[in-house]
């Protein structure tokens, strides 16, 4: 971490100075390499590849001349991450071809004078080198000099943010920073007269750095895509277009009962295109790691294909469900579009390796993820570097969502009143002014969840890659410099209910001995399902169990599968007052479309939902070609983007113009097509997401309790483990605590039970769980004892199994206190005599408190009461039940409410607000907070779980929801209420 | 058979406080470390509370969570009078004492009754003595040794107290097991919390198991044994001279500034030999304690052979260095020279270097005692750190 600064601020400055070239020289690496040249075009600067390589004994800087240079350069860069012996010298000896090598070191350069040609090796005039030395070293050496700004800042003041970011590279504090490990206030951006009184001796040098920018590689196109096109073990394909053909008509015959003439058709015609563009590799190779897995799924435009369809790489008809093709390939497209699939998120290492396995590292890599620093965790670092501790830290970044964009943090601290209780002294301040300064700066670089890379070659050939600390190799680049460089990539995704859904069937198998196949269920036709959609009790079903799509469920009360694809697609940040829109039309409200020619938006009720409609309503409206249209959806959802928002903004208005559409109907599409910024789908993605959900939707209904208990067991969700036991008591299932001998890892299901598994069970560690159930594979325990002699595992392990309960059943005859004891006497006693004690004491059983409290260590909740149970007798006579709140419309109200799940958003005119879910002994119910009463207790939510919750019932489209007028601690009030 | 007391005054500072000025009587207040915003809340009134201020939370904090609670500066001198007081009125009964933190004090009455008459009686004397002279409330907790009056003094709200010889364990029992003081190691407080060891009386009943009460406890059987049964052996240590010099620095603002900490260190250490030599008293060793914001507080010590500036600043550093492991910022430090004995003079007929360290410091000494210990410091001091 060396720089705050953007490559914006430096182009920009650049373009300020009429400089016509630009090169950034990262250190080690080329991390940010395609953005720079993307926006260095938007600037119209010349931009120039490079690299600052800096290792123990070397240092030099390396500049592209030709293409092979580039190449060069990225395997001189995987060299330096991958090889512990990395020599400069040494690869510079290999690849140095194509390339400028810059130094300003003498011994560097005397060793390099031997491998570069003259004409390629250069003295680096940096500041802080001696202007006469790099004189003698000329003559001496017979190479010329170039004078570089060696930059680290744009302005001089910047060195203090400079340090901050070095401090935080080396997890140390400011003052413990050595000199060595940070730069002078002498290295800003300086222009030619700075560099000229920089350099006042060495005029000839400084023209030199621009004859030399002259000869550097510019011209950068990377439209072309570069395909796999080889086969299993990395050798060449025979014939994939052959194989394709054949394997697509034998997924046919399995997909339709009968091939008719229209789906042959259809089938003909993307073979064509596919074939045409020399994808059918792409397509085979992700065909057969779609086999290796019983349950996937494929996402995003792929779904559109009747190829993938046939393939098994998507599970959605796309003739029935009228997705088009032209959605994932259409004949202007030149890059190819990724095929992202997903897999049980337990089973998506398996399936990295089996690719890694197949094509080996010389062709793979995966994807990475570049972390940059956001508000919170600009805070936390600039917080540590300044000393603050854990929990001073946390009470300002707990207030700050992970997805906030505010920028200004130090004002937003001092007006926003989520903050009123922070105390803003002097040092917390400085630490926010100097958080917003690096803000965006790139912390490190960890792996994408499953973007894979295969190329046909060899993969340094194209990008640096490296290795990440678990061993996996990754390219230097993060998902949008990957697509814009033309790299092909796979998304390889885990998707937990995928598990969810595996399990389910698994525990139907096993307990019920039901099986059933995935590919099988018809789960969009089932009644029970539908009606369970309907009622939004649709908590742990993918993709549809946050509160606003439950609501948006039981609103509609119109429940397809084509409708829950429109509902899904359009549960968007911005796009709120579209669903109310919806659903006027929904229940009866006359619409008609804002343009006979807006067809395509027929089908969603006169709105945009999905990513293609916007793409054909550009295409239509405004005339942009395909490949302009389809671009348009990428800068309206990418934040790197957004500053070219307001140009396609006006190129779309004037090209409906130019049509012959009015202005304000432009304007009206634009809101719409604006609406998608931050995330959006395209039809077959959301398609295919919503087969999962009904197939989910199904096991829920019929099976509930071996649905939640995957649910459970695979964690993840939106809501947490409480929530979700929660909802299995709405489902009349009963939650078994975990047994020593009935309990497996896992949560299991079955009728209207749930045995809770030992992952439920705090401090309890995954190898004394593996110790105990492969000692069981023997014979069950017979008791404590029994137990205490045949199993190897940790006293703190036993202390957990006997706090959670585990024994209970097994010794009946004792009590909790009696079981502790024995366990304790036993394993206290030294290793090599352990024998169990006979107990003979007289224990008072526990309490019911002491149970409650036990549950409350052991599961992070209790078990066998509500938590609200306790204070039952406080708020019987105060509080209303929410399973009543339909009787309750616009009367003002007090619930009791445990804490679910919350989302802070904001209005139109940016005011926070929040929507909280609460659950009392009854039922779960829906609020909303305006900011006025977000201001006052907004805060509250932060450090207390059980409220009493006073406000008014609301109805929106039958569904019923409580406005929040005032909040209180339910613990506090009982508290003061009986002091008092 | 002894007759141990434990003279209880509680929250005296407030006390006192309210002694000098009425009409802090039912007011909440709280004594604090100083009125820089950094300052900490050091003890507080039942008022005070009640309004959600606790002890150590921080003076800034605590104005805005409390707009009336008044707010006193810690009173030193006012505080090492009402002792003085104490110390005299405590002698009238016996010489044999010991104070133990501020306004707790173990008192050995044995051999007493037979000069000042029945033990209870004795203990009202005392309680209503130091009522009259200093109009301050005390409780006094009676039994044959120190752990139990000291529990006495903390749970009965009696003003005096006695548990009569060999009902001590009964007395006890019903307590929980927090009350004894060996529940402070990780492991006793584990095991009981495992056992869901509820009282005292509990730990008893598997006590009084010997094959299995080993076990359970251990190394620390023994110990447990004595306290959980109300047993202690320990004596009443009179109080000795002072054994250790301690020099502190409350930081005014928080820092992790490993520059300015060096140079607070150096001129603790460098008060610390001041005082040695000024009472010509050498230390064996010398600690750095360093206490961080979020509570945690990390020491290290050296032997100390010499107590010269010098020799002292340098192992004071190096220990700094050893101590100020974290990144986080420091609240206080606290440089203890102690096990202190009487220095001979010593002339270093060969290291020229320590001569000359000796005589620098020596020079600096009597410049110290004509003007003033503050009026001369070194370079390195914080005062002059920018």
């Amino acid at each position: 971490m060396y720089s705050a600064t953007t490559f914006k601020n430096y182009l920009h400055a650049t373009k300020k100075l009429d400089m016509p070239y630009l090169a950034i020289t990262e250190v080690n690496g080329l991390w940010g390499f395609i953005h720079f040249i993307t926006i260095a075009k938007d600037y119209g600067i010349k931009a120039i590849a490079g690299s600052n390589i800096i290792t123990e004994k070397y240092e030099a800087i390396i500049l592209v001349e030709t293409e092979e240079g580039f190449s060069n350069l990225c395997k001189i860069l995987s060299d330096l991450h991958l090889n512990k012996t990395f020599s400069l010298l040494d690869i510079l000896k290999k690849y140095h071809s194509g390339l400028f090598i810059l130094s300003h070191q003498k011994y560097t350069l005397d060793k390099l004078i031997n491998i570069i040609p003259q004409s390629h090796l250069f003295i680096e005039l940096r500041p802080g080198v001696d202007e006469m030395l790099t004189k003698q070293w000329e003559e001496e050496l017979n190479i010329s000099s170039i004078a570089t700004g060696d930059v680290y800042f744009m302005y001089k003041n910047d060195i203090h943010t400079h340090k901050i970011l070095r401090a935080i590279h080396y997890n140390t504090t400011l003052s413990r920073l050595d000199k060595s490990q940070y730069k002078s206030d002498n290295h800003w951006f300086r222009n030619k007269e700075n560099m000229k009184d920089l350099f006042p001796n060495s005029i000839e040098a400084i023209h030199n750095s621009y004859k030399l920018a002259q000869q550097c590689k510019t011209n950068w196109d990377f439209s072309n895509t570069i395909f796999p096109n080889i086969g299993k073990g990395g050798s060449k394909t025979n014939n994939p277009n052959k194989t394709l053909k054949e394997l697509t008509l034998q997924g046919a015959k399995k997909r339709y009962n009968k091939i008719t003439s229209h789906i042959q058709k259809r089938i003909n015609y993307e073979l064509d295109i596919i074939i045409q563009k020399g994808f059918a590799t792409y397509f085979l190779i992700v065909c057969d790691i779609v086999k290796q897995t019983k349950s996937t799924i494929g996402r995003g435009s792929g779904a559109s294909s009747i190829i993938s369809y046939c393939l098994f790489i998507t599970q959605v008809d796309p003739i029935k469900y009228n997705l088009q093709f032209e959605r994932f390939i259409h004949p202007e497209r030149i890059d190819m579009p990724d095929i992202d699939i997903d897999f049980p998120w337990d089973e998506r290492d398996d399936i990295l390796k089996y690719i890694f396995n197949m094509y080996g590292d010389k062709h793979t890599a995966m994807v990475s993820n570049q972390v940059f620093l956001q508000p919170r965790s600009a805070i936390r670092e600039v917080g540590k570097v300044y000393g603050l501790s854990n929990e001073e830290i946390k009470s300002v970044t707990k207030r700050i969502g992970y997805h906030t964009r505010h920028r200004k943090l130090a004002s937003w601290v001092k007006t926003d009143n989520r903050f009123k209780n922070i105390n803003l002294d002097k040092t917390l301040e400085e630490i926010l002014i100097q958080s917003e300064k690096i803000i965006g700066a790139l912390r490190n670089s960890s792996v994408h969840p499953g973007g894979v890379i295969i190329v046909p070659d060899e993969i340094q050939k194209y990008v640096p890659v490296l290795k990440t600390p678990k061993d996996v190799q990754i390219v230097e680049w993060e998902k949008d410099q990957v697509e814009d460089s033309g790299l092909l990539k796979i998304d390889i995704l885990g998707n937990r209910s995928l598990a969810v859904v595996r399990d389910t069937l698994n525990q139907l198998g096993l307990y019920r001995n039901k099986y059933m196949d995935y590919h099988q269920i018809k789960s969009t036709e089932d009644i029970k399902t539908i009606e369970l959609m309907k009622s939004g009790r649709t908590m742990g079903i993918f993709y549809i169990e946050s509160p606003a799509t439950r609501q948006l469920l039981a609103k509609s009360q119109h429940i397809d599968f084509e409708h829950v694809v429109i509902y899904s697609s359009i549960i968007r940040p911005a796009a709120n007052r579209f669903i109310n829109l919806m659903l006027e039309r929904i229940h009866g409200k006359p619409w008609k479309l804002l343009h006979p020619d807006l067809l395509c938006l027929a089908e969603s009720y006169g709105i945009m939902v999905y990513e293609e409609q916007v793409s054909t309503v550009a295409r239509k409206i405004a005339g942009f070609g395909y490949a302009e249209s389809d671009y348009i959806r990428k800068v309206i959802s990418r934040s790197s983007l957004a500053h070219t928002v307001p140009y396609w903004k006006q190129k779309f208005i004037k090209g409906a113009n130019k049509n012959g559409y009015t202005t304000e109907l432009a304007e009206k599409l634009w809101a719409m097509i604006e609406s998608f910024s931050g995330y959006s789908f395209c039809k077959p993605h959301s398609a295919s997401y919503a087969m999962l959900s009904f197939t989910c939707a199904y096991l829920k209904s019929h099976f509930p309790a071996e649905f939640l208990a995957s649910v459970i067991s695979n964690q993840g969700g939106f809501y947490s483990t409480y929530a979700y036991m929660s909802e299995a008591k709405r489902f009349g299932i009963y939650i078994l605590k975990p047994h020593i001998n009935l309990s497996q890892k896992k949560y299991k299901g079955k009728g209207n039970k749930i045995r809770m598994g030992f992952m439920a069970i705090h401090h309890l560690q995954e190898k004394a769980i593996n110790s105990i159930l492969d000692e069981r594979k023997n014979s069950d325990f017979r008791s404590l004892d029994d137990f205490l002699l045949r199993t190897d595992i940790h006293m703190a392990d036993a202390m957990a199994l006997v706090n959670a309960g585990c024994f209970i059943e097994l010794c009946s005859q004792m009590n909790h206190r009696e079981i502790a004891l024995k366990t304790a006497s036993f394993y206290l006693q030294p290793l090599e005599e352990r024998n169990p004690v006979e107990i003979k004491i007289n224990t008072l059983s526990l309490t019911h408190n002491e149970k409650i409290t036990l549950e409350i260590e052991s599961f992070g909740f209790p078990i066998s009461e509500h938590p609200l149970k306790k204070y039952h007798s406080f708020i019987q006579y105060r509080v209303q039940k929410a399973i009543y709140i339909h009787k309750l419309y616009r009367k003002k109200v007090v619930f009791a409410g445990v804490l679910i799940t919350r989302k802070i958003t904001a209005t139109k005119s940016k005011a926070a607000m929040e929507f909280v879910t609460f659950e009392d002994e009854t039922d779960i119910y829906e609020c909303v907070m305006f900011p006025e009463i977000y201001k006052k207790y907004g805060d509250l939510l932060n450090w207390e779980t059980l409220f009493l919750v006073h406000g008014k019932i609301e109805k929106s489209f039958n569904v019923y929801t409580l406005t929040i007028s005032r909040l209180e601690s339910l613990q506090r009030t009982v508290d003061v209420k009986l002091v008092g | 058979m002894r007759n141990i007391f434990h003279l209880r005054l509680q929250d005296i500072e407030l006390q006192a406080e309210r002694t000098i000025d009425r009409t802090l009587q039912t007011k909440p207040i709280a004594i604090i470390s100083s009125h820089h915003d950094n300052g900490s809340v050091i003890a507080l009134s039942s008022e005070a509370k009640e309004e959600g201020l606790f002890n150590g939370i921080k003076i800034q904090i605590a104005r805005k969570m409390s707009h009336s609670v008044r707010m006193l500066p810690y009173n030193q001198n006012l505080y090492r009078q009402v002792h003085e007081s104490l110390y005299q009125t405590i002698r009238n009964y016996t010489p044999l004492f010991e104070p133990e933190l501020f306004g707790q004090y173990y008192m050995d009455m044995t051999g007493t009754s037979g000069l000042l008459g029945c033990m209870n009686d004795v203990g009202m004397h005392i309680t209503r003595d130091i009522k009259n002279q200093l109009n301050l409330k005390s409780k006094i907790g009676i039994s044959s040794n120190k752990l139990v009056s000291k529990i006495s003094t903390e749970v009965v709200p009696e003003t005096v107290w006695e548990i009569k010889n060999g009902n001590e364990p009964n007395f006890i029992a019903p307590l929980s097991p927090t009350f004894l003081p060996i529940y402070k190691e990780a492991f006793i407080k584990k095991v009981i919390r495992f056992l869901m060891l509820k009282s005292i009386s509990q730990v008893q009943d598997i006590l009084k198991i010997p094959q299995l009460a080993p076990i359970i406890f251990g190394r620390y059987y023994s110990h447990l044994s004595m306290q959980a049964f109300g047993r202690d052996i320990s004596l009443v240590h009179p109080l000795l001279e002072k054994i250790k010099i301690t020099e502190q620095k409350v930081l005014s603002q928080d820092t992790n500034d490993y520059q300015l900490l060096q140079c607070i260190v150096r001129e603790l250490s460098g008060h610390i030999g001041f005082k040695m030599r000024s009472s010509h008293r050498l230390a064996k060793y010398i600690y750095i304690e360093i206490h961080y914001t979020d509570g945690f507080l990390n020491k290290k010590r050296s032997k100390l052979n010499s107590n010269d500036d010098h020799a002292i600043i340098n192992i004071c550093t190096s220990l700094l260095k050893k101590v100020f492991t974290r990144r986080n910022r420091v609240r206080s430090l606290i440089v203890t020279a102690t096990d202190l004995f009487p220095a001979s003079k010593q002339l270093y007929l060969f290291n020229q270097k320590e001569t000359k360290q000796n005589s620098i410091s020596s020079a600096l000494d009597k410049i110290r005692f004509k003007f003033g210990e503050h009026h001369i410091h070194n370079g390195f001091s914080s005062k002059n750190y920018h």
